[in-house]
């Protein structure tokens, strides 16, 4: 610390007055003037008095640093750094040194809490401050959604030729402030651009002297005899068995003949494939997986359940790029080897399980005919495309002039609806001028449009949702008025109205509709919002919603993000994943169409599984890959989100449960806190010495706790956390902890514990019990979290007596889904920047 | 212009290059500056930077000797070969990096602070960017972002603090570098004017709104503008290389390098990886490459010698024999991949020299111990680039002129060396600062710097 001007908080700049008198403003609309600062002299300067001070003030200051006079405005970005620092040596025990008097562990706790939370509240309102920028950038799905909507083509922005991957701020994908551009970003929206007007303008293929309108089609097909490659298939056409065989598919086994091969032009392909799948008694039904290689990308997958003699066809349509694609299709599921000595028929052809094995085969049956594994059995694969309709495409009838001329108003339409407002008349000059200069370098019209095209698509309108235009939105056929509006609170107009509604519930663009409303000038009042809300949950796109909120709100991204150890959970696998999120966002989506109470969220006599899924919970058969309600009983241990294996393991680390990650996980998504950062040199848990008794992990982390620095906080968040220790790491219920190190028996669970209120609970059950009490704290914290997720920025001091009011309205209605939705967007908070 | 065409050693590297599986075409300088042209007659500098993630186990890797005759520890024993192109370097921490978990990969070559908490964290420039930023005009790609995930998981951070993506799929990268011009020079001039026109048009659209909003508003504005100039600045760049042809790899190279590799054949992976970026260096397509050869939540397993768990489960081994045997055996096969790395390096013969010679490389981790977040005393390897004046063969400990000796044995007392610097002086910025001066970057201080490791200069 170097150097601290002595600048009290009154005797600082006109500067940091204006800033303590916005900070007082603050402070009075969250409940009374001076309240910062009046708890400030009860709550920490006595600590200061007796424990900091007398080194650290005018006469003295070891270190070269004064506390005596540091700024208590929590505002500024410099002194919070400092009382950051002043935390963490408290919080850490380095303060005061071991010469001087120890203040109580207690004391010492409630001055770093105090500290804490000031600190976070200076956080969020700096970024607040940061973040009412006028420019939040699209997700890169949002993009490709947006991209679908305005052209009519996919963009696959996942793919190796795609878009970057965006960063998150606490869970959330879609925050204005965190998501950037730099230079490869340009690269790589020109890039896309590219690709995206390929396909939406495609140039048309010359066929025998003329032109055609249509690219050329792709059809393969390839037999049982051609995925396996047999020796003698000579010998079995002869015989005229040849387009009898088909391949027996073990656990764990690819076929990599199953590929497209050259796709000629990019767009959307069907694979069909008639198979059968043979699901052993009380075992997994075998898993189809078809899996670009070069793609990354798992291009379909489901269970298959089909008697040998009466195979199904699968089919499904996935879109493609150009060029050569490598097709993985296997069956995924864990098994035998099915090395050819000991499994699958090797070279000879196959036809039925009743075929006979080789004497060093493992048998496919048991003695009844049953299978004894998961099997496929292939018949035939094919592959064809483009699907397309005749004639030119969506793009082309909207966007293509039939002359030079025609330009302006079909540029007029694309830029209008990529902007998502009227535009001036000189924005449409600009990309006229572009198409005419072009056109006069020798390009043809298409092209020359095109170039038009890639400037709208990487034009900071179209790739940034621009808020705060207030009354300059640009009337249509009149030159643009310069510059954003500066008010901050300044209310959005029509049209960031219908964007902010559109890529909240759909992740799109508006439609003609929210257009047409906004158009009106109708849109911001009450009555037409709610109608919006309801018609736009009504339509198939919200599905978006009912997976990208819960997503970021519940840190779904972290799902799989230390991989289990595979020799711990043999079982884990992607597909297995794919489930757990599966049931969470299926959940979700139940809550919303069935306008539920949000308390459902906290415990339910319900969820949603798969086949999958109830298997990993050891519950009741559940057929097919479909998310379908279940009914919970009290001894299946499940109900509500905090027994979903995807929460569960999201908190874990490959190896083990969590309890105190789990605790942190439930304070911030349930009850809307942040707990204090763990100071920094906290000594790691001691590995139990072989010789001792096998210890939990709740055990061992009690042993921690007696540190009383970390008591004061732990005893906060942990209980939080080991009420749900009777899940492993991936969410399997269990009653004993299956412990690696020292002696004797796995010893039992103990998911009891008290809140910090000192209320009680025995376990996960209980614990949920409690947490429906404690609903209202629940309603507030998702709310919040919704208004982030809503207005792509976080929250603030000036926002809380909006979210109380919210909070409020939520609890009249009976904290149901549908009608938090409603109110939020019918709200002050949603229609302002 | 004639008498840089006749530099001895152009027209030496080509033909030494043509025998190794590529040809390099010479620049035309008739596109650059008489400056620019002063800076391609002076011979290359390079740098790489390669990443650990996850610390290492610093009870087996700790070298305990200092000076010239040090002991190797047994996971760097095979850099051996290497003692008098590496310097081994103890004690090295970032202030802002102690008690950061899994960010610390963030901050390696920036040295930022990363709020625990997240919030809308802002990294600094990083060091790469700034070689970068010299090299760019000589080269057809100013840097290289490798990793072991395709996206912001990166080393390298722009001015602004924004992530480079990088990319991670060996097949990916030698297309960018290596593929034909599709169409041929024509058909891509054409295609860069276009882009021209689109990007101009595009950047006098977000000019007209910037002039009327103000400071804080304008922020995400301005990141964009500067991220459109510069990819115009680019464009420009590649318009005029375009008449420089490619370099032509061979074909069995080029087959090698455009595998299927799978991550799950670890050495394989990191060996085409490898291979790629000497590739990249030789042919001097870009001068500046940062390999993140495994990030904190992605390091990868390597069943090839019997560890099926990533780094980051090994690096929680919460003191288990097993996994601290484990985690030195993917400690030792991480350098040795490395000590691949600057073989290849050192096979590229040029004149006197060899490619290693002129290319600095840093191997090493943002953490220490990771099983409680340790980050004093980071691992830290610093090889190659003798002929831009780096002296090696000893090994610099910051940590011993206090401690007198290290006691391995004491376990939680060498941790705790990892997790608390033993001295606040010694900054692994000093390190990057050196380097930063070895690439002709102008600058005092880098970070939190005090001032260049005097020990290699």
């Amino acid at each position: 610390m170097s150097n601290n001007k002595p600048c009290g908080w009154l005797g600082g700049s006109g500067k940091s007055l204006l800033n303590l008198l916005v900070a007082l403003t603050n402070a009075a609309l969250v409940g009374g003037a001076m309240a910062a600062t009046g708890d400030f002299a009860q709550a920490v300067q006595p600590f200061l008095e007796q424990h900091c001070n007398r080194c650290h003030d005018a006469k003295k200051q070891k270190g070269e640093f004064r506390v005596d006079n540091l700024s208590r405005d929590f505002l500024q970005g410099g002194s919070a750094a400092k009382w950051a620092e002043v935390m963490d040596r408290i919080s850490s025990g380095e303060m005061p040194p071991k010469a001087e008097p120890k203040p109580a562990a207690a004391e010492a706790a409630k001055v770093v809490e105090w500290l804490a939370a000031r600190l976070k509240e200076g956080e969020a309102a700096r970024l607040a401050k940061r973040e009412r920028v006028s420019f939040h950038k699209l997700t890169r799905e949002e993009y490709a959604h947006t991209i679908r909507d305005l052209l009519g083509v996919t963009f696959d922005y996942a793919d190796p030729t795609g878009l970057s991957e965006d960063d998150t701020w606490n869970g959330f994908g879609r925050i204005g402030s965190v998501l950037s551009v730099s230079p490869s970003h340009v690269e790589k929206y020109l890039a896309a651009a590219d690709t995206v007007l390929a396909e939406a303008f495609p140039e048309a293929v010359v066929e025998k002297g003329r032109k055609a309108a249509l690219p050329k089609t792709f059809g393969k097909r390839l037999k049982g005899i051609d995925l396996r490659g047999v020796s003698n298939q000579a010998e079995l056409e002869a015989q005229g068995l040849a387009d009898k065989v088909r391949v027996e598919m073990w656990p764990g086994h690819d076929l990599t003949r199953a590929s497209p091969g050259n796709i000629p032009v990019a767009g959307l392909y069907r694979m069909r494939v008639q198979l059968s799948g043979l699901k052993p008694k009380n075992g997994r039904a075998p898993h189809l997986a078809v899996y670009a290689v070069n793609l990354d990308r798992m291009l379909h997958e489901q269970d298959v359940v089909a008697p040998e003699d009466k195979p199904i066809i699968v089919e499904f349509t996935t879109h493609l790029p150009a060029g050569n694609v490598n097709v993985r299709f296997g069956n995924e599921t864990p098994g035998p080897s099915n090395l050819p000595r000991s499994g699958r028929a090797g070279n000879r052809a196959f036809f039925s399980t009743k075929d006979g094995r080789l004497p060093w085969q493992m048998k496919l049956t048991d003695e009844a005919g049953e299978p004894l594994y998961p099997f496929l059995i292939v018949d035939w694969l094919e592959w064809s495309g483009p699907i397309a309709e005749e004639g030119p495409t969506f793009a082309q009838r909207e966007y293509l002039p039939a002359e030079l001329g025609g330009a302006r108003e079909k540029l007029t339409k694309l830029a209008e609806r990529a902007f998502r407002r009227p535009v001036s008349t000189e924005e449409v000059d600009r990309l006229v001028k572009l198409v005419e200069s072009e056109v006069k370098s020798g390009e043809g019209l298409e092209s020359a449009m095109k170039a038009a095209c890639q400037a709208v698509l990487c034009a900071k309108d179209f790739l940034y949702l621009v808020e705060g235009r207030g009354g300059d939105t640009p009337v249509p056929g009149q030159p643009a008025k310069q510059g954003l509006t500066a008010d901050k609170n300044v209310r959005l107009t029509q049209w960031e109205l219908a964007s902010r509604l559109s890529y909240f519930l759909w992740s799109t663009m508006p439609d003609e509709a929210l257009f047409a409303a906004a158009r009106g000038g109708k849109l911001h009042e009450p009555g037409e919002l709610r109608a919006q809300v309801q018609r736009m949950l009504r339509d198939p796109k919200a599905a978006r919603f009912a997976e990208a909120f819960p997503r970021d709100w519940l840190q779904l991204r972290s799902v799989g993000m230390f991989p289990p150890d595979k020799k711990l959970y043999p079982d884990y696998d992607a597909y297995l994943e794919k489930c757990m999120i599966g049931e969470t966002t299926a959940f979700f989506r139940e809550v919303l169409h069935k306008n539920l109470s949000l308390r459902e969220f906290l415990d339910s006599n319900w969820t949603m599984l798969n086949a999958r899924l109830a298997d990993h919970y050891k519950l009741p058969e559940v057929a097919g890959d479909q998310f379908q309600r279940v009914s919970l009983r009290p001894e299946d241990h499940r109900g509500g989100l905090l027994t979903h294996a995807a929460i569960l393991s999201l908190t874990s680390d490959g190896t083990r449960h969590r309890p105190v990650h789990r605790g942190k996980w439930v304070m911030e998504s349930i009850l809307g806190k942040s707990p204090p950062p763990p100071p920094a040199n906290v000594p790691a848990i001691e590995p139990t010495p072989a010789t001792q008794p096998k210890a939990t992990l709740r055990n061992k982390l009690d042993a921690h706790k007696r540190n009383e620095n970390c008591a004061a906080c732990h005893a906060k968040i942990d209980p939080l956390g080991l009420a749900f220790d009777n899940y492993d790491a991936i969410g399997r219920w269990r009653t004993e902890e299956i412990v690696g190190d020292g002696a004797g028996a796995n010893p039992k669970v103990d998911a009891s514990g008290e809140l910090i209120d000192g209320r009680k609970f025995t376990g996960a059950a209980e614990f949920r019990k409690l947490l429906v009490e404690d609903l209202d704290k629940f309603n507030a914290a998702f709310i919040e979290k919704l208004a982030i997720f809503a207005l792509r920025r976080v929250m603030t001091v000036d926002d809380r007596d909006a979210l109380a009011g919210l909070a409020k309205q939520s609890k009249a209605a009976d904290y149901r889904l549908v009608a938090i939705v409603e109110t939020l967007v019918s709200s002050e908070l949603f229609q302002k920047r | 212009m004639s008498n840089v065409l006749s530099q001895k050693w152009l027209l030496s590297r080509r033909h030494m290059l043509r025998g190794l599986g590529a040809t390099i075409a010479l620049p035309l300088l008739d596109c650059m500056s008489p400056l620019r042209a002063a800076a391609i007659a002076a011979k290359p500098r390079r740098s790489v930077f390669i990443y650990i993630p996850n610390g290492v186990n610093v009870l087996t890797w700790q070298i305990t000797k200092a000076g010239r005759d040090y002991e190797l520890s047994t996971p760097l024993k095979s850099l051996e070969k290497h003692r008098e192109n590496i310097t081994p370097i103890s004690g090295l921490h970032h202030p802002n990096g102690i008690g950061q978990a899994h960010e610390c990969q963030k901050v390696w070559l920036t040295a930022a602070k990363v709020s625990q908490e997240g919030g809308a964290f802002r990294n600094t420039v990083s060091a790469d960017q700034l070689m970068a930023e010299v090299t760019a005009p000589l080269t057809r790609f100013s840097s290289l972002e490798l990793s072991i995930s395709r996206g912001t998981t990166t080393l390298a951070w722009s001015r602004d603090g924004v992530p480079l993506p990088a990319e991670d799929n060996p097949k990916a990268v030698f297309t960018r570098l290596f593929g034909a011009e599709p169409g041929g020079v024509d058909v891509q001039r054409r295609r860069l004017n276009r882009r021209h026109s689109v990007l101009d048009l595009v950047l006098e659209d977000a000019k007209q709104l910037r002039r009327g909003i103000g400071g804080e508003d304008r922020m995400k504005l301005d990141e964009y503008l500067t991220a459109v100039r510069e990819v115009e600045v680019r464009t420009e760049r590649l318009d005029s290389w375009l008449n420089i042809p490619k370099p032509v790899v061979d074909g069995k190279t080029a087959a090698n390098l455009t595998r299927n590799v799978s991550k799950t054949e670890a050495g394989d992976y990191y060996r085409t990886m490898y291979d790629l970026m000497v590739l990249a260096l030789r042919t001097d397509m870009t001068r500046v490459i940062t390999y993140m050869s495994g990030s904190e939540s992605h390091g990868l397993a390597i069943p090839e010698i019997g560890i099926p768990q990533t780094r980051h489960e090994l690096s929680h081994h919460n003191g288990d024999p097993e996994q601290m045997a484990r985690l030195s055996r993917s400690d030792a096969f991480i350098t040795e991949q490395f000590t691949y790395f600057l073989d290849q390096l050192q096979a590229v013969k040029d004149g006197e020299e060899n490619l290693l010679d002129r290319t600095m490389v840093l191997f090493g981790s943002g953490m220490a111990y990771g099983h409680s977040h340790g980050n004093a005393n980071l691992p830290t390897i610093l090889a190659g680039g003798k002929s831009l004046g780096l002296k090696h063969g000893q090994h610099i400990d910051y940590n011993l002129p206090k401690l007198q000796q290290y006691d391995l044995a004491n376990a939680a007392g060498h941790y705790a060396v990892c997790s608390r610097p033993v001295n606040s002086n010694a900054r692994l910025t000093n390190l990057l600062l050196t380097m930063l001066h070895k690439m002709e970057v102008n600058t005092e201080k880098f970070a939190d710097s005090l001032g260049p490791v005097s020990e290699v200069v």
